[in-house]
């Protein structure tokens, strides 16, 4: 019975059905939003509003010839697909949401999700280096120059909060602004880390401004230059994933996650607010809202990253690792020590 | 980066704004003012004088003026009954580029252009159009 439930959560709520489901709803909301600020439509006929078009692009894709370079190492060339997906994929089951308890939840696997998230960089690069194709070598170095880049920003803005709730479990930080009445003040206080976690959630989904790796004007496709049919959709999948992941994570840490308690967490502890703003609840209306939580903050999340998308333009690998180093990890580290000033005041 | 974000309230605006993109081939799609279509003939204002024929820079247009027996006998002490002219023309629309020349050259406001755009065919015949 228990490993049936484990297999249920493992393959479809929140395992892979759901994720793969509503990643495709998120790429849908990118697309839309994106194509609405260029004063387009976005996708319209697959589905109500096109809803079913990501989906209906990686089936066509799924479908299409797949060609493997003669000179590129085989095994490892099929292998690198898997590999990211998997790793998206195994992310996204820590991930706290509704009424799970987050079956797998424990004491530090904000590390191991932030772990995990590193590897599809990693595969893309080794993805790119078995293509042996000079467009994806070029793309897989600047993945993984780039990867040096964001990683330390990123990481230093998630953990963030995480110092401030004092835990390394996702469900404790998300539940940490809601646990004591009034305590919500507690989100704006971390507004820096929120845009250094934005901009680098970019930077490592591989989105304008940060296209670098995959720049389509100068090497073709990067590292997925060679990659067609089945594999390439899998990377697609991945890549969506990718995006649900990265958003739920940020939402989870910044925005007060949606409606999964702890381990042992005691749902009477948590104010009114985080019942509304966070759905931890029991019951149909726990579900509503813990789900509605769910749409609305992941949406929230990429919507903010269309709109960088939109309103930016492609900029140089020099200039990433520059702004990075010079700009996104200094204001982490300030926004560190505010968090330590707050902490140390005993405020929090 | 000093002008990062500039173009964010423009992003918003369009956010509310209608989509530019219309639904062209569900919707009937509007053509602007002074539209050139197709060149649509009026035989009955004809003379035949063959202008649009000569200034075609396609030379997409032929003109075909056949002379008919008239249709009243003729009258003894009354000018002869002017012969009937059957006029007709044939516009080859693969060949036409839609400048609007024989309209203009025309002395009798025979030709005018419609606002007829969707012309494809899958046949050469089809585009040959007979118009009397």
């Amino acid at each position: 019975m228990n490993s049936l439930k484990v297999a249920l959560y493992i393959l479809v709520f929140p395992g892979f059905l759901f994720q793969s489901g509503f990643s495709t709803f998120l790429e849908w909301v990118d697309r839309k939003v994106y194509a609405r600020m260029q004063n387009r439509r976005g996708p319209m006929y697959t589905g109500w509003a096109g809803m079913l078009q990501p989906i209906a692009d990686i089936v066509k894709l799924l479908s299409k010839e797949d060609i493997v370079p003669a000179a590129a190492d085989r095994r490892a060339f099929a292998f690198m697909p898997i590999l990211s997906l998997a790793a998206v994929f195994t992310a996204g089951l820590y991930l706290p949401v509704w009424h799970l308890r987050s079956f797998n939840s424990f004491e530090g696997d904000l590390i191991v999700v932030l772990y995990l998230l590193t590897i599809p960089s990693f595969s893309l690069f080794l993805a790119g280096w078995f293509s042996v194709s000079p467009y994806s070598l070029l793309g897989a170095t600047r993945v993984l120059t780039q990867l040096f880049a964001y990683e330390v920003p990123f990481f230093l803005a998630i953990l963030t909060p995480a110092v401030l709730a004092g835990s390394w479990q996702i469900s404790k930080i998300a539940i940490f602004p809601w646990t004591v009445a009034g305590h919500w003040w507690v989100i704006p206080i971390e507004a820096i880390a929120f845009v250094v976690a934005i901009l680098t959630l970019q930077a490592k989904l591989e989105r304008v401004p940060f296209d670098i790796p995959e720049a389509e004007t100068e090497v073709v496709g990067g590292p997925l230059t060679e990659y067609s049919g089945k594999k390439l959709a899998i990377f697609r999948l991945q890549k969506d994933i990718l995006m649900y992941v990265g958003a739920a994570l940020v939402a989870c840490v910044f925005l007060g996650g949606f409606g999964a308690l702890p381990q042992g967490g005691d749902q009477a502890s948590i104010g009114v607010l985080g019942l509304i703003f966070g759905g931890y609840l029991g019951g149909v209306t726990g579900l509503l809202l813990g789900v509605t939580n769910l749409v609305v903050k992941t949406a929230l999340v990429v919507f903010l990253l269309s709109t960088l998308r939109a309103a930016c333009a492609r900029i140089r690998i020099d200039q990433i690792v520059r702004f990075s180093w010079r700009y996104l990890a200094p204001w982490s580290v300030v926004q560190f020590l505010i968090v330590l000033l707050f902490k140390a005041k005993g405020a929090v | 980066m000093p002008k990062a974000g500039v173009l964010v309230p423009e992003l918003f605006r369009n956010l509310k704004s209608r989509p530019v993109t219309r639904f062209y081939p569900f919707e009937k799609a509007t053509v602007p003012e002074g539209f050139r279509g197709t060149p649509r003939f009026t035989s009955a204002k004809c003379i035949g004088c063959k202008v649009c024929m000569r200034d075609c820079p396609s030379d997409a247009i032929h003109i075909e003026v056949e002379t008919l027996p008239p249709t009243e006998a003729p009258v003894e002490g009354q000018p002869a009954p002017k012969p009937r002219k059957k006029i007709t023309m044939v516009l080859y629309l693969d060949r036409c580029v839609h400048c609007e020349r024989c309209a203009e050259v025309c002395p009798k406001d025979a030709i005018a252009l419609d606002t007829e755009f969707e012309l494809a065919a899958f046949s050469r015949d089809a585009l040959r159009l007979v118009q009397e």
